[in-house]
């Protein structure tokens, strides 16, 4: 900043000034004007998903539960079909509220949904009725349990088909290494005794083929149980009328809250702020526009340019107790001060 | 305070006589009360008498002049050139032998002339010298200083072509060159009256005023265009108001 950039600021200071007070203060009434009670109602859900289930569609398994699922609520929420049926829920129900039916906008600008720890989702509504915001929250839970019970019963029933295959083939190679270890026994009369490996003095035995099969014969029999009790774990969740309680279980039913919430800082100074923002860029408008339309010499600087050599002397402005004089009288008090009268 | 004081009671004083009294009577009756307060009551004419004399013994008479033909001038009128030539007459008498302020500039509107501000005797003045209808010992006016005295413009001070002509003008020069230290021209605006860059050229030298916030970077150079090959002896950059406190700009030089 020059010095004459500086003499400028100060010499419109009140025009400068006036632009950021006004918005400062119009910021203010906006947010006075805007400002109203906002109440909060939320619910804690626990979600987890079964071991079981194949986790090949939609789940990210860097993730925690809560974090997929919370994914999978929020990239739901904006969509048509799910806002749609969550506010036909709730309209239904804010009626004894006693106010407007709620609009997509509303449900979108109010809805949170957070992950809070491993297995826990909190889903929360912001609205200026305390009374509306348990409703939306319930029909928010109510919606998102129908969509993900019917997720959930449909990965079960994939579930099912992948471990009957896997049954299938757990049973095929346990026939197999059946067949194998007896066939090899047999040739083994002195083994006869102890075909049974489960009993005491099998492991004295040092034929190492005799090991092999019989431990295959082992794995593939404890790997077609495994297998036999996640198919039934499966058939179980995919046969289930209520199957989304096992993933998606709400651990806190949203309450009517008793008191609106306090109002952050941010909430508090945004308004204000922008208003001064505006200001702001209208006086450094003005700023430019004075800047730029003033070609009048203000200071010893701007007559550089002459490069004559010329020397400059700067005299004040004779003002202060002098304003009540007519202006002729400066050349007057000027003339005596020089003694330039014919009275002396 | 006391400075306050004596401005507001006697300007009260003389507002209440007003009815009575001309405009000229009331003007000298004024003049009469406050020229010995003047100094007292307006500390900033002392310093700006203070100023002039620093820039006059800088930058116009190092050394004793004799003859010596400056004008005083300007881009527009008011832009305080009459100002500054009273206070400039006044430095240059206090440091020379004898300093005559020619008064050229015929006053626009309604301002009056110095001549009348001053409380001085209507007289043929400069247009009668140079109608040679009066010598210069008949018209100068003599002041309090005793070794400063005023030319003033005249009854028919208002220049035309018979006012300024070539052969009167340089016979007037001559006169003035031989019989005063320094002479002092109030010139009329530059870019308002077409004869004064010519009158200018034949002096030794000018003085310009600009008038701060009021005089464009413009009209300067139109001014110095005009001037030509005039000696600018130095500028005068009149009515400066530092409106950022000093402490912040000096912070900004710094």
């Amino acid at each position: 900043m020059s010095l004459r950039m500086l003499d400028l600021v100060f010499r419109h200071k009140v025009l400068l000034i006036v632009p950021v007070l006004l918005g400062l203060v119009l910021g203010i009434a906006w947010f006075v004007s805007s400002m109203k009670d906002e109440y909060v109602s939320d619910a804690s859900i626990k979600v987890e998903r079964p071991s079981f289930l194949p986790t090949a569609f939609e789940f990210n398994p860097y993730l925690s539960a809560a974090q997929n699922q919370t994914e999978a609520m929020v990239e739901l929420l904006p969509t048509d079909t799910f806002s749609a049926a969550v506010l036909a829920r709730a309209n239904d129900q804010i009626g004894e509220c006693g106010v407007p039916a709620l609009t997509y906008y509303d449900l979108l600008g109010g809805t949170s949904i957070t992950p809070a720890g491993n297995t826990i989702v909190s889903l929360s509504y912001r609205s200026s009725s305390r009374c509306v915001a348990p409703i939306v929250v319930q029909a928010l839970y109510d919606e998102y349990t129908g969509v993900f019970d019917l997720k959930v019963q449909a990965d079960a029933e994939e579930a099912v088909k992948f471990y009957t295959g896997q049954l299938d083939i757990a049973a095929q190679n346990q026939v197999t290494a059946t067949g194998d270890f007896r066939a090899y026994v047999s040739t083994r009369p002195e083994y006869a005794n102890i075909v049974d490996i489960t009993k005491p003095g099998a492991e004295a035995i040092a034929d190492e083929q005799y090991l092999r099969l019989s431990s295959a014969v082992q794995i593939y029999k404890d790997n077609y149980q495994v297998t036999l009790a996640q198919l039934q774990a499966a058939q179980d969740l995919a046969n289930a009328s209520t199957s989304g309680s096992a993933t998606f279980e709400l651990y806190d039913p949203p309450n009517e809250p008793n008191l609106p919430i306090a109002l952050g800082t941010r909430a508090v100074a945004t308004k204000p702020v922008m208003g001064l923002a505006a200001g702001l860029i209208v006086s450094a408008g003005l700023f430019f526009v004075l800047w730029r339309r003033d070609r009048t010499v203000r200071m010893a600087t701007d007559l550089n340019f002459l490069g004559n050599g010329a020397p400059v002397m700067s005299l004040p402005t004779l003002r202060s107790n002098r304003r009540r004089w007519p202006r002729s009288f400066v050349r007057l008090a000027t003339g005596l001060t020089n003694g330039m009268n014919h009275l002396g | 305070m006391r400075a306050e004081a004596i401005n507001t009671k006697r300007l009260g004083r003389s507002r209440a006589r007003k009815p009575a009294l001309s405009a000229s009577e009331e003007r000298n009756q004024l003049l009469a009360e406050i020229k010995d307060d003047i100094a007292i009551a307006c500390p900033e004419y002392a310093d700006l008498a203070k100023t002039l004399r620093s820039f006059a013994a800088r930058y116009l008479v190092k050394e004793e002049p004799q003859g010596l033909l400056l004008g005083v001038v300007s881009a527009e009128s008011g832009e305080g050139r009459t100002t500054v030539s009273l206070g400039l007459a006044g430095a240059l008498a206090d440091m020379c032998a004898n300093v005559v302020l020619i008064e050229m500039a015929a006053q626009q509107g309604s301002q009056p002339s110095f001549t009348e501000e001053l409380g001085l005797s209507p007289s043929a003045g400069l247009a009668g010298v140079l109608q040679e209808r009066a010598s210069i010992e008949d018209v100068v006016q003599p002041t309090a200083k005793g070794n400063l005295w005023i030319l003033p413009a005249g009854q028919n001070g208002k220049h035309d072509g018979r006012v300024l002509s070539p052969s009167a003008t340089r016979a007037l020069l001559a006169k003035l060159r031989g019989r005063y230290a320094v002479s002092l021209f109030d010139v009329p605006a530059v870019l308002e009256d077409e004869e004064a860059p010519s009158f200018v050229g034949q002096l030794d030298g000018a003085v310009l005023v600009v008038s701060a916030g009021k005089t464009t970077v413009d009209e300067v150079n139109a001014t110095m265009a005009l001037l030509g090959d005039v000696p600018l002896r130095g500028v005068l950059l009149n009515q400066v108001h530092e409106h950022a406190p000093r402490w912040l700009a000096s912070l900004l030089e710094a």
